[in-house]
């Protein structure tokens, strides 16, 4: 039914994590999973999946003594974010 | 392809981006220090100027001092942040390449005026470029009061240029109260 929709991005978690980073410089996994309310293996799954379609770049680092995982969307996720929501207005006849 | 049907999409999406708008981007902090920052450096400037006093003119030198104390405090304040924030807003990095365009713009022609013989310029320059980084950034991340308060900022940098330094002082202290300090007490206010 939804052919034209890009896969990667036609997914509950997936496109709540893309959307939450169209609207932010960056954010760290913690709070990704704070607000998709997910499990962090599925979060990391999901994040693998975006990252090696090139949508979402992952910068590993430190805060302090913490071990920390940053999430930022590329110019490609944007781009294919842009393209998702323009099928699905056209679904939408908007 | 997952079961998620047109509705739901929409629906996520709406959320997630109503989500990321209620991150905090913290530039209340910055407004307010470097405000008062700046409005003490030319309202101590006007002082000097306009006050006979030789102590008070002698110091005039020292004023500078403010700036390092700003910087200090920035820096503590950002490191704070960086440990305490899990998402940065977009406007984060608005506020950031503005004001750090807006002092390197003024430090040159700081600089410039200081080998040249157009000091009288500076003050109005100052003004209008303050004004016009906290125009600009309001348009951008849709502060109303902002804008309203760089045009201030703006229209007080054109009046400075009938005046003489002095008097340029004092508006210029009048101009960090309109355009930082006080849009800075409202995004604290309105926890933005």
């Amino acid at each position: 039914m939804f052919k034209d929709l890009d896969p990667i991005l036609h997914s509950q978690l997936r496109l709540s994590i893309v959307s939450l980073l169209v609207g932010l410089d960056e954010a760290e996994f913690l709070y990704l999973r704070e607000k998709t309310n997910t499990s962090a293996g599925n979060l990391s799954l999901q994040l693998d999946k975006l990252q090696k379609a090139g949508y979402v770049s992952i910068k590993k680092g430190f805060k302090g003594k913490y071990p920390v995982t940053t999430c930022k969307l590329t110019s490609k996720g944007l781009k294919a974010f842009e393209r998702y929501v323009t099928t699905i207005k056209s679904y939408i006849h908007l | 392809m997952e079961n998620l049907d047109v509705k739901q999409s929409i629906k996520t999406i709406e959320q997630a981006v109503q989500e990321a708008r209620r991150v905090p981007h913290g530039a209340y902090y910055y407004f307010i220090l470097w405000g008062i920052i700046l409005f003490l450096y030319y309202i101590l400037n006007y002082f000097a100027l306009t006050n006979s006093d030789p102590a008070l003119s002698g110091l005039q030198g020292w004023f500078w001092v403010v700036f390092p104390i700003g910087g200090f405090l920035s820096s503590r304040r950002s490191k704070q942040d960086d440990l305490k924030e899990t998402a940065k807003s977009i406007a984060d990095k608005v506020y950031l390449f503005a004001f750090s365009g807006f002092a390197f713009a003024y430090i040159t022609i700081y600089l410039a005026a200081e080998f040249g013989s157009f000091n009288y310029i500076v003050i109005p320059i100052f003004c209008s470029l303050l004004g016009l980084t906290v125009f600009v950034t309001g348009g951008i991340v849709n502060e109303r009061f902002s804008i309203i308060m760089g045009i201030v900022g703006m229209l007080i940098g054109a009046y400075c240029l009938k005046l003489e330094v002095s008097q340029q002082c004092f508006l210029a202290s009048l101009a960090c109260l309109f355009t930082c300090i006080v849009p800075g007490v409202k995004m604290k206010i309105q926890r933005v």
